[in-house]
C-alpha cells in the first residue's frame, strides 16, 4: 500500500471517529440510558407546568366588588385576581355582554391588559358601556335598591398570553 | 544557503485555501446560524453545526448527545481548517491534495444541511402531516434526480479532462444525490402518514378532542407563521395560537463566505501527484 492510500484511509478513519466517538462518549456518560443521553436530566415542561395538577384553586382567588360609576355613563367593575401559577401570564382581553337579572345592560371590556407575575394578586378593571335600555334599567335599579346592580358577563371572550402563546376561549 | 524566491513561493500558495482555512478555524466561534422561537420565551432555539442554545418556558434545555456531537463537529471543522491551510501553503507536497479533499467541502455541506433540514421539516409539517399527498411525485422526483446524477457521472468520466471541471461535476453530482435523498425521505413520510394517519393530523386531533381542529403553518427556514389548535367545550370554544418565528443568523453569512472560499480553493488546488503526472504526459 503506498503512502497516499495510507493517508486516505487515515483521513477516512479520522472523519468516522468524529461521529462515532462523540456518540459512544455521550451514551457512556449517562450509563447507556438513551432517554437521559438524548434529552438530559431536565424536563422544562415538567419543571414549569408539573405543579398544575396539584394546583389549589379556591373561590378566594377571584373576587368582584360592586360596580362604581365611571365617566360617560360607564360602570367600572373591579375584580381582584390572585394567580396561583408559578409562571407569568398576561390577561390580554376580557370582553362580552354584561347582564343583570336576565337584562342585557351593555358590553363589557377589560380596560387594559394586566400582567400577573408568578403568585401575585392584581386588580382587573372592566368597563361596562350600557345601552339606552341598560341605562334605563340601572336608573330604575338605583331608584329601587339605592345601589348599582351587580353585572355578570355572558358570551364572554377571554384571551390570555402565556409565554407568547395565546390561549383564547369563548364562554356562554 | 539558497535564497528564497518569495515571489515564486507566493505564486504557488493557494490563497483561496489560506482564507478558507483561517475562516474554518474561526467559524465555530462566530455565532449560531439559525434560530427558531415559539411565542415569546415558550421556546427559543439557536443552532449551528457547532452548538445549540435552547430554552423552553424559561428553563435551559440540555442534551449530552447533542453537546458531544456538536463538540465532534467543532473539532472536526477546526482540524479540517488546519488541513486546508497546510495544503494551501504547501500545494506541491504529495499529501496536499488529500488534505484539501478532506477539508474543503465540509462547510459547504454543513450549510446545505442546515438549510435543507428545516426546509424539509417545514414541508413535512405543512404539507405531508395534514394528509392527502400522493407518493408519485416524490418517487418520480427521486428517480429523475438519480438518473441525472448517474448521467453527470458518466459525462464527467467521458468528456471532462480538466481537474477543476471534474471536481465541480463531482460536487454537482453529490448535490443531486442529496436532492434524491430528500425525495426519498419525503416519499417515506408520505407512505408512513398514509399508513398510520389516514386522515392526517386533523383526524388525530378530532379523534382525541371532539370538535378539535388544527391549522398548521410553519415557516420555511426563515419567516413567521402561526399554528392554531381549536376545540369545542360544551357551549364554548377554545383555541391555542402558537406564533412561530425562524431566521438565519449572522454566523450563517460567515459560513456561506467560508463555503465559497473553500470550494474555490478545492477547485483551484492542484490534484494528487499521479493526476498531475498524467496531466503533464
Amino acid at each position: 500500500m503506498n503512502k497516499e492510500k495510507v493517508l486516505s484511509v487515515l483521513l477516512f478513519m479520522l472523519s468516522l471517529s468524529f461521529v462515532v466517538v462523540p456518540i459512544i462518549a455521550a451514551f457512556s456518560a449517562h450509563g447507556w440510558d438513551p432517554m437521559a443521553t438524548l434529552l438530559g436530566d431536565s424536563n422544562p415542561i415538567e419543571t414549569q407546568f408539573g405543579d398544575l395538577q396539584n394546583l389549589n384553586i379556591s373561590e378566594n382567588m377571584f373576587s368582584v366588588s360592586a360596580p362604581t360609576q365611571g365617566p360617560n355613563n360607564t360602570l367600572i367593575i373591579n375584580a381582584q385576581f390572585t394567580s396561583p401559577l408559578n409562571f407569568s401570564i398576561k390577561i390580554k382581553d376580557i370582553s362580552g355582554d354584561g347582564f343583570s337579572d336576565g337584562t342585557r345592560i351593555g358590553s363589557v371590556q377589560l380596560a387594559s391588559e394586566v400582567e400577573f407575575p408568578p403568585n401575585t394578586t392584581k386588580n382587573l378593571s372592566i368597563i361596562c358601556t350600557p345601552t339606552q335600555e341598560g341605562l334605563n334599567y340601572i336608573r330604575d335599579y338605583v331608584r329601587l335598591h339605592g345601589s348599582l346592580p351587580q353585572i355578570q358577563p355572558k358570551n364572554a371572550r377571554l384571551s390570555i398570553d402565556i409565554y407568547g402563546i395565546i390561549v383564547e376561549g369563548t364562554f356562554e | 544557503m539558497d535564497k528564497i524566491n518569495w515571489g515564486k513561493l507566493a505564486r504557488t500558495i493557494n490563497w483561496f485555501g489560506v482564507i478558507a482555512g483561517i475562516l474554518m478555524i474561526v467559524l465555530p466561534f462566530a455565532g449560531r446560524w439559525w434560530r427558531l422561537s415559539v411565542g415569546t420565551g415558550a421556546m427559543d432555539l439557536a443552532t449551528s453545526p457547532f452548538g445549540f442554545t435552547a430554552t423552553a418556558f424559561g428553563q435551559t434545555m440540555e442534551s449530552t448527545f447533542a453537546r458531544y456531537i456538536f463538540l465532534g463537529a467543532t473539532i472536526s471543522i477546526m482540524i479540517a481548517g488546519l488541513f486546508v491551510l497546510l495544503a494551501s501553503l504547501l500545494p506541491k507536497q504529495w499529501w496536499s491534495a488529500r488534505l484539501m479533499d478532506f477539508g474543503a467541502t465540509k462547510v459547504f455541506w454543513m450549510a446545505i444541511w442546515l438549510v435543507v433540514t428545516p426546509l424539509i421539516g417545514a414541508y413535512i409539517v405543512n404539507n405531508i402531516l395534514p394528509g392527502g399527498q400522493t407518493l408519485t411525485i416524490f418517487v418520480v422526483g427521486a428517480v429523475i434526480t438519480i438518473v441525472i446524477a448517474i448521467l453527470f457521472k458518466f459525462l464527467a468520466r467521458k468528456f471532462l479532462k480538466k481537474l477543476w471541471s471534474k471536481r465541480l461535476m463531482k460536487l454537482a453530482t453529490n448535490v443531486l444525490l442529496m436532492i434524491a435523498a430528500m425525495f426519498i425521505v419525503l416519499a417515506v413520510c408520505v407512505f408512513a402518514v398514509g399508513k398510520f394517519l389516514p386522515n392526517g393530523v386533523q383526524g388525530l386531533v378530532s379523534d382525541a378532542i371532539p370538535g378539535g381542529t388544527v391549522s398548521i403553518d410553519v415557516p420555511y427556514v426563515s419567516g413567521s407563521a402561526t399554528t392554531t389548535f381549536s376545540m369545542s367545550m360544551g357551549g364554548g370554544q377554545a383555541s391555542v395560537t402558537l406564533p412561530i418565528n425562524m431566521g438565519l443568523m449572522s454566523g450563517f453569512a460567515l459560513a456561506i463566505i467560508t463555503a465559497v472560499f473553500s470550494i474555490l480553493a478545492w477547485v483551484y488546488h492542484p490534484g494528487p501527484p499521479e493526476e498531475e503526472e498524467k496531466r503533464k504526459k
